[in-house]
């Protein structure tokens, strides 16, 4: 049960967590997460995407903020 | 007394056990007369602020983009320490739960210069197993450091004081045990069975193989899985209903999926109190084959809802549940004694009754009340000294 490094997805949770990314109103925008976090904006995409299906981020027209569920999820990984 | 409470979770965040244990333990200590102050981080539309019956309850906005969660921990213990220092009260004791918060608790015991008293819930080396990343090196150091600031460690049993006494080398004397309580009431609704089963897609005369908690390898969830096979293969009118989210919730489906047992599972995620006990109460035996489980509330949910329970032969379980008397204990690495004690109640409804009837006894014995009187005994032995 060694712990990991985090995965991308879970560093794109984070981010959106720790920046209060709670709604469209405080929403973070593709470039933002992918300068952040230093990866291409075509390898945020497809994990965004996963994200989205899941239920742990909410992601409208460039607006990404994460959800409740998200939160849980991300979290989990530390309790 | 005016008591102050640091938390990273408290209701509706809630991640683990620490939020409910706070939310009862706050509670009931208001009850009692004392002045209950806790600080702890937001969450998505909820109230910065609340005052319920003299609990008094701050959340605290962290708006610091971090790309490790180290770093964030570390940033949301200094957004703690200022919003103490902004309420500007004083307070007779300070209590912190778990390492999550240690950082800003220490500060502020030198700052208020007022005693610590830290409640273990967990500690990093039995979540993870063994100390063996830099994260978990930090995490095992903020532990240890807090256990050497406190005035007093509170654990929920046995098995944990021993855990820290051999871990971190921490006197015997200075270690209390106060169990987790339950609140027995909170379980006596009116559940339609049918209508739940119905709603999880399943026929109104199956029977149903409840887990609930983080999906993390921790949990043994994946225990569960693996003797899927061998209790349908007895009994084919079994479903799982798995109730939680983590980290390792896309594994486990993918798992689920290879053993084309889809048909037999529903993964609910996590879910609001008032569903998870309407499963709950619709289920004919809870699972939970942890692997490390400290205290394990779980087990006093199952019998508060009147529900057999299978834990595993570990940790704080052995304290909780009589094996064959109001629960069965098993070894969570041996699938096949997992599948054969699901089949055991769910095949013997006279052996489940037993189980269910001796447990709602022993279950009368974990109040939130006794919780809070004990917590309150040791405040004022720290006090004294």
């Amino acid at each position: 049960m060694r712990r990991e490094e985090l995965k991308i997805e879970e560093k794109i949770l984070l981010y959106l967590n720790s920046s209060r990314a709670y709604s469209s109103d405080s929403s973070k925008n593709k470039n933002e997460i992918a300068t952040f976090l230093n990866i291409d904006l075509s390898l945020l995409e497809s994990e965004l995407e996963k994200l989205k299906n899941e239920g742990y981020i909410e992601y409208n027209d460039n607006n990404i903020y994460i959800t409740d569920k998200g939160i849980i999820r991300l979290m989990s990984r530390f309790s | 007394m005016k008591i102050l409470h640091l938390t990273w979770e408290y209701p509706p965040r809630i991640i683990g056990g620490i939020s409910r244990h706070i939310f009862y333990l706050s509670q009931e200590l208001a009850d009692l007369g004392n002045e209950v102050y806790i600080i702890t981080l937001d969450f998505p539309n909820t109230p910065l602020e609340e005052h319920l019956n003299n609990v008094h309850i701050y959340r605290v906005k962290v708006e610091f983009p971090s790309y490790d969660f180290l770093t964030w921990v570390y940033a949301f213990n200094h957004f703690f320490e200022k919003k103490v220092a902004m309420l500007s009260q004083s307070y007779d004791i300070i209590h912190i739960h778990d390492w999550l918060v240690a950082l800003a608790g220490i500060s502020l015991k030198y700052f208020l210069k007022k005693p610590l008293l830290l409640t273990l819930h967990s500690i990093e080396k039995g979540r993870v197993g063994s100390i063996s990343s830099p994260v978990s090196l930090v995490i095992d150091s903020i532990e240890w450091w807090a256990t050497y600031e406190a005035k007093k460690i509170i654990t929920t049993t046995n098995f944990m004081k021993q855990e820290i006494i051999s871990h971190f080398k921490v006197p015997d004397n200075k270690i209390e045990i106060i169990f987790n309580g339950i609140k027995v009431e909170d379980f006596d609704i009116n559940v339609d069975k049918i209508e739940v089963k119905r709603r999880l897609g399943f026929s109104e005369n199956c029977k149903i193989v409840l887990f609930i908690g983080r999906i993390t390898e921790q949990k043994g969830i994946k225990y569960l899985i693996e003797a899927a096979p061998l209790v349908l293969k007895n009994n084919n009118n079994v479903r799982f209903v798995i109730i939680g989210d983590g980290w390792q919730i896309n594994e486990i489906k993918q798992r689920i999926n290879d053993l084309n047992l889809g048909w037999a599972f529903r993964l609910t995620g996590h879910i609001d109190d008032h569903n998870l006990k309407q499963i709950l109460k619709s289920s004919d035996v809870l699972v939970a084959p942890s692997i490390y489980e400290p205290f394990g509330i779980v087990a006093l949910e199952g019998m508060a809802a009147g529900i057999p329970v299978i834990v595993s032969d570990i940790g704080g379980f052995r304290e909780i549940v009589e094996n064959n008397v109001d629960g069965l204990r098993i070894n969570p690495f041996n699938v096949h004694e997992l599948a054969s004690a699901i089949l055991s109640i769910i095949n013997n409804e006279n052996f489940a009754t037993y189980l269910v009837n001796n447990a709602k006894n022993k279950v009368l014995k974990f109040s939130w009340k006794e919780v809070a009187r004990k917590t309150l005994e040791v405040y004022k032995s720290v006090l004294e000294n």
